[in-house]
């Protein structure tokens, strides 16, 4: 049982590489068609768009027998984990460091939270509030990779 | 090794806490099902952890994206209320967000689980654990300054790493077939954050917290708290045999418990053999090894369960709030003057591609062009609504003025980094083509002074402000820029939400005049 688990986790670890692969590939394969000099008809104008619901679909279910595939040793790798069961007692690691003193904590907790308290305050006085609520209400095209 | 049994399996309060600070920041349902972002007030406030406020969900601003907009905003005021809210989450919690509260960890945890070889911890993850603080300096806080002289705000870090953005706000958003045509937005960025992504979760399958561990800006930020945060591991010197399990047993790479890699997950709270580590809120104990809870059980039990009502109701009243509609939630109709024209259908916020439109009967003369008899709305093919609007430094923009002309809209803000690039494109368009009347109308969000703004270009494109909700009457909703062509007869030709360039504003604009 704990060999098949052994290379039910190699599997798996194949599966996730080809994954991510497939992946990077398709969305490499979509942007370098669309941004082909056959499909440009000046800088920054594309004569069809890049990416379509089609075209995004089509390579989804191309990559689907691979996803299947991997949920399916997914469940077995889950499945044998539990089987096998069992957990690696921790090593012990020599730490390093020290921890800073209560005194020192306690000065830096109370100059810490009044500064966050008058920049709180201030930032309310000086429209900071407003620039965050602004900024949250509007999609942020380049923020989420619009552009 | 020791045998597990079936409470291993089941989650554990943390995995809990996880999942329930994941629903409590994206407690807006209803944006998923509509494919619409949150818009009420409670964005004002930043959430403590990593959640992309361009998420459906998101019902609370990302304390990150929140300040290297404030960053960038530094030009016009100082990023007060950003730099206090983040010191305040810092200080009460630390890296105990990234340990308990932050969706990030939650999926990279949950990548872990899958069972395949694990890359452990050394001295080499030790080494690339600084790595963040680079991405903290350099994307967070370089970029966005080294912008400011040129007035584009430019959020580094969002643009071209963030995971969660690309996942929870492009994924999203774009899954949504009502967000179709935003798809054509869709290009180099997108593709490039797209792989980060890929590897930053297949990562997460063999190394322990990728993301948080090696790149995340804000738990670089929130370490720096964590030798004074108020609630986090705590460990009692007296009772410390300094054995090493606690460091042992990690899976981030700390030298010391409760150091400035410390996620406070209290991992090492059960494995500490004297009972020595415990999770704290100040004095009072939140977490202690079973050994010491063992006695008072029942009493933590009760006030644990306490805690979880009142947990569940906070829950269940965000989601209620933020999914019930309300009466002030009903939209009004823009004031936009009413054309002559038949009613106005639905009007579909998508905007479409350039594309030539099925024409009216056109009249001979364009100089003296009939309104043509197609419905008023926002998408190609229809007619624009008609809109006046006060130009900065003075006199009135009529759109029903510019017929017979090539109408060129463009819908920007000050605090849109991608507007604010593209206004030279049309300023450009504007010199070649001296007939096609071009505007630019600011969003009715304003956070600086645009006239300000103005004065330090030489810009001779009239400029006006949103103050009748022409954005909403041509199909805007809360992405910026937006950039609206009409024909001679007042037609949209085109009206896409997102960055132009100028050639493809004169491969739409070029033909229309030669018509």
């Amino acid at each position: 049982m704990t060999c098949a688990y052994k290379w039910v986790k190699l599997a798996l670890a194949l599966l996730t590489v080809v994954l991510a692969a497939a992946l990077i590939y398709e969305a490499t394969d979509i942007y370098l068609t669309g941004s082909a000099p056959e499909n440009m008809a000046a800088p920054g104008v594309a004569v069809n768009q890049m990416y379509t619901r089609a075209d995004i679909a089509a390579r989804l279910r191309r990559i689907m027998p691979l996803a299947a595939v991997y949920l399916t040793v997914l469940i077995a790798g889950i499945a044998l984990k539990i089987a096998v069961g069992g957990r690696e007692r921790p090593r012990a690691v020599k730490p390093s460091g020290s921890a800073a003193p209560v005194k020192v904590r306690r000065a830096a907790r109370i100059a810490v939270f009044a500064a966050a308290a008058v920049f709180i305050g201030l930032g309310i006085w000086n429209g900071g509030l407003w620039d965050v609520l602004v900024k949250a209400v509007n999609i942020c095209t380049e923020c989420i990779g619009l552009g | 090794m020791k045998k597990r049994t079936f409470r291993d399996y089941l989650p554990t309060r943390r995995r809990l806490i996880q999942v329930y600070a994941a629903l409590l920041y994206n407690a807006n349902l209803k944006g998923w099902i509509k494919g619409e972002i949150y818009t009420g007030n409670t964005k004002a406030v930043c959430v403590p952890g990593l959640n992309c406020y361009s998420c459906p969900g998101a019902v609370g601003a990302c304390p990150l994206g929140a300040l290297q907009n404030a960053l960038a905003s530094t030009g016009n005021r100082a990023p007060y209320y950003v730099l206090g809210i983040i010191m305040l989450f810092g200080l009460t919690l630390g890296r105990t967000i990234c340990g308990y509260l932050c969706p990030m960890g939650l999926i990279q945890e949950l990548l872990y689980k899958i069972p395949t070889p694990k890359l452990p911890k050394s001295r080499w993850t030790k080494y690339l654990s600084w790595t963040k603080y680079v991405v903290l300096a350099v994307f967070v806080v370089a970029i966005p300054l080294y912008y400011v002289p040129q007035h584009i705000p430019v959020p580094g870090f969002c643009k071209y790493i963030c995971p969660a953005g690309t996942f929870e706000g492009a994924v999203g958003l774009l899954s949504n077939p009502v967000n179709e045509p935003r798809l054509s937005m869709l290009g180099v960025l997108f593709t490039r954050k797209f792989i980060i992504m890929v590897l930053i979760f297949a990562g997460s399958v063999f190394v322990y917290r990728v993301f948080c561990r090696f790149l995340c800006p804000l738990g670089a930020i929130y370490g720096l708290f964590n030798k004074i945060n108020i609630i986090g591991v705590k460990v009692e010197e007296t009772k410390c045999t300094h054995c090493g399990l606690c460091v042992g047993c990690c899976g981030m790479d700390v030298r010391r418990v409760g150091d400035h890699e410390c996620i406070n997950c209290g991992r090492c709270v059960s494995a500490c053999p004297t009972g020595a580590i415990s999770i704290r809120a100040g004095s009072i104990p939140l977490l202690e090894h079973p050994r010491v809870e063992e006695p008072k059980r029942d009493k933590l039990r009760r006030s644990r369960a306490i805690a979880w009502c009142a947990a569940l109701a906070v829950l269940a009243g965000a989601i209620a709030y933020f999914n019930i509609p309300r009466r002030e939630d009903t939209p009004e109709t823009p004031p936009v003057s009413e054309p002559d024209t038949p009613d106005t259908p639905d009007m579909p916020e998508a905007p479409g591609t350039p594309v030539t439109p099925d024409e009216p009967d056109e009249p001979e003369a364009p100089e003296t062009p009939e309104t043509p008899d197609v419905p008023v709305g926002s998408e190609v093919g229809m007619l624009g609504p008609d809109f006046t609007a006060s130009i900065y430094g003075g006199g009135e923009f009529d759109l029903a003025d510019t017929r017979g002309r090539v109408t060129v809209i463009n819908f920007w803000a000050t605090w849109c980094g991608p507007c604010v690039k593209e206004l030279p494109h049309f300023q450009a368009l504007q010199e070649a083509y001296p007939d096609v009347a071009v505007i630019a109308v600011h969003s009715d969000l304003v956070t600086d002074d645009v006239e300000a703004f103005l004065a330090q270009y030489d810009y001779t494109i009239p400029f006006a402000l949103d103050e009748s909700g022409i954005i909403a009457a041509y199909g805007g909703s809360a992405m910026l820029p937006q950039t609206v062509i009409l024909d001679q007869s007042g037609v949209i030709v085109y009206n896409t939400v997102g960055s132009v360039t100028y050639e493809l504003l004169e491969s739409v604009v070029s033909p229309l005049i030669e018509k």
